[in-house]
C-alpha cells in the first residue's frame, strides 16, 4: 500500500508537469493525465498484488493448510475475491484522492462517478487476476495474461467499432472471431472515462449498467476459478 | 569478512582485457553514430477515426490530450526548431478534424489552430485550417464562435480573400449561440463593406439594427450606427441619412 501511495504521488507529479507544458487548459490536462495514469497504475497494482499473493499462497502451502481446516473450497475462493474487492475499493479511494488533489477546483459529480467506476474496474481485474493465478502456475505468465485481458477490455469498444465499420467484412472469419471474444471480455472502455472528470458523466450513463457489467464478468471468472480449484488435487 | 587478493589471476586479466576491448569497440561505434540524430519527417499522417482512441487505450479524452500536446510540440523536439512555413498544413488539418471527433467541447486545439498555427508566414498554407475553424465555430456552446471570427479575420486580412471571408462570415451570422455578441450577426456587412458592396452592407446592418434593437446594448447600437455613418456611407450620404442625424 505504501509503495502504491508513492507511485500515485509520482504519477500525480508527472501529470502536473505534463499539464504545465500545455499553453492553455493546464488544469484540465493535469486532471486528465492524473486520472488516466493513476487508473492504469491502480489496475497494475491490484493485478500484481493478487497474482503474487495467490501464487505465494500456493507455493508456501498456505492453501493446503487452509484446506486442512474445516473451510470449503468455494468459501476460500469467494473469501479471497471479497478481500480483493475490498482492497480495490480502498485503492480506488486513494486514486480518487490523488485526482482530487491535482485539481480540486474542478471537483464535481463526474469525479464521484469516475471513482466508483474505476473501483468497479479494479474489482473486475482483481477477480480476473484471481482466475488466472489459479490456472497458471507462473506468476509472470498470469500477470501478462491478466494485463492482456485488461488491454483487450480497454480497446474492445474500438475493436468492435472497426468490426462494424465498412473497413472490414463484418461477417468474415476474423470479425466473427472478435465478436466471440468480445462476449467474454469486459467492456472496460465504458468505465472510468476521462471526459467525466472534466465534463461530468454523459446523460444516459447508468450505474446499474456498470454494476451489472462488473457483477456478470466477475461471476464468470470466479465460477471458472472455482471450477479449477474444486477439481484440483493436492 | 572478505579477503582482498593482491594482483590479478590469469582469468581476471583476460576478463579485464575483454572489457577494455568491448568498451573500445563501443566507443568506436558511438563515434560513428554521434552525428546521427532524429530527423523530422514533417507532420505524421493522422490516423483514421476508428483508431483514434487507441492511443489512450480506448479513452477518447485522454487520446485527445495526448495528441494535443503532440501537436503543440510538433517539430520542436530534440533541440530542433521548425518554421511554421515548413509544416504540412493539409495533414495538420486532418489532425484537427480528428481531434474534433475525440473531444468537440475542448477549446485547446482550436486555440492552437488559431493563435499558434495561424502565425504561419505564408497565409495560403493556412487555407485548409479555415474549414476546421468553420466546423468548430458553428458549435453553439461556449465561445466557439470566437474561432470562426478568427477564420473570418484570417481570410479577410491575411489571405485577403474577401469571397472566402464573406462565406465564413455568413456562417458566423447563423450562429445559434444566444450569448454571442450581436456584432457576429453583423459580420457579413463588415466584409461586404470591405468588398465595396456598400449598398448591401448598409441594408444588412440596418436590418440587423431594426431586428435586434431591443436586445442590443447602447454601445452596440452606437457602434453599428458609427460604422454605417463613417465606414459605409460617404460624408454627403451620411448627412442625408436619418440614422446619422444625431451623431
Amino acid at each position: 500500500m505504501f509503495a502504491m501511495a508513492i507511485v500515485l504521488i509520482v504519477s500525480a507529479s508527472l501529470a502536473v508537469f505534463l499539464g504545465s507544458a500545455a499553453i492553455v487548459e493546464k488544469s484540465l490536462f493535469t486532471l486528465v493525465f492524473a486520472g488516466a495514469g493513476s487508473r492504469m497504475l491502480l489496475v497494475l497494482g491490484v493485478v500484481l498484488f493478487v497474482v503474487f499473493f495467490i501464487r505465494r499462497a500456493f507455493e508456501s502451502k498456505e492453501i493446503e493448510y487452509l484446506l486442512s481446516r474445516p473451510v470449503g473450497r468455494l468459501s476460500i475462493i469467494f473469501s479471497f475475491a471479497l478481500a480483493f474487492c475490498i482492497l480495490s475499493v480502498f485503492m480506488g479511494l486513494g486514486v480518487g484522492a490523488c485526482v482530487f488533489a491535482v485539481a480540486p477546483q474542478l471537483f464535481g459529480s463526474g469525479h464521484i462517478i469516475w471513482v466508483i467506476s474505476i473501483m468497479l474496474e479494479a474489482m473486475i481485474m482483481a477477480n480476473t487476476a484471481l482466475f488466472f493465478s489459479m490456472y497458471i502456475s507462473s506468476a509472470s505468465s498470469a500477470t501478462m495474461a491478466t494485463l492482456g485481458v485488461y488491454v483487450l477490455g480497454r480497446l474492445m469498444g474500438q475493436l468492435l467499432g472497426i468490426v462494424d465499420s465498412e473497413m472490414v467484412d463484418s461477417y468474415g472469419f476474423y470479425a466473427m472471431a472478435m465478436q466471440m471474444v468480445s462476449v467474454i471480455t469486459p467492456r472496460l472502455d465504458l468505465l472510468g472515462q476521462s471526459s467525466w472528470l472534466i465534463y461530468g458523466a454523459q446523460e444516459g450513463y447508468s450505474f446499474v449498467y456498470a454494476l451489472c457489467h462488473g457483477a456478470f464478468f466477475s461471476a464468470i471468472v470466479l465460477v471458472a476459478a472455482s471450477l479449477d480449484f474444486v477439481r484440483r488435487e493436492f | 569478512m572478505s579477503i582482498v587478493k593482491s594482483g590479478y589471476s590469469s582469468l581476471e586479466k583476460k576478463v579485464i582485457a575483454a572489457l577494455i576491448i568491448v568498451l573500445s569497440a563501443n566507443f568506436m561505434f558511438w563515434l560513428s553514430l554521434r552525428d546521427v540524430q532524429a530527423q523530422w519527417g514533417n507532420v505524421p499522417p493522422a490516423p483514421k477515426e476508428q483508431f483514434a482512441a487507441l492511443y489512450g487505450l480506448g479513452d477518447e479524452v485522454f487520446s485527445y490530450r495526448i495528441n494535443a500536446l503532440m501537436l503543440q510540440n510538433l517539430g520542436e523536439t530534440g533541440g530542433r526548431v521548425t518554421s511554421l512555413r515548413d509544416y504540412d498544413y493539409e495533414t495538420l488539418t486532418d489532425w484537427f478534424f480528428l481531434q474534433h471527433k475525440l473531444d468537440p467541447v475542448s477549446d485547446y486545439v482550436p486555440y492552437l489552430a488559431s493563435y499558434y498555427f495561424g502565425s504561419v508566414q505564408e497565409p495560403e498554407k493556412y487555407r485548409p485550417v479555415l474549414e476546421y475553424l468553420r466546423l468548430v465555430g458553428m458549435r453553439p456552446d461556449g465561445i466557439k464562435w470566437n474561432w470562426l471570427v478568427h477564420a473570418v479575420f484570417f481570410a479577410r486580412h491575411r489571405l485577403e480573400d474577401l469571397d472566402k471571408a464573406l462565406e465564413l462570415a455568413k456562417d458566423l451570422a447563423k450562429s445559434e449561440n444566444s450569448d454571442a455578441p450581436i456584432w457576429i450577426k453583423q459580420m457579413p456587412a463588415f466584409v461586404l463593406n470591405s468588398k465595396g458592396d456598400k449598398r448591401e452592407a448598409y441594408s444588412l446592418l440596418v436590418e440587423s439594427l431594426k431586428a435586434n434593437m431591443d436586445k442590443m446594448k447602447p454601445e452596440e447600437i452606437n457602434a453599428a450606427r458609427a460604422f454605417i455613418c463613417e465606414q459605409i456611407l460617404g460624408s454627403d450620404e451620411a448627412k442625408g441619412d436619418p440614422l446619422c442625424q444625431k451623431m
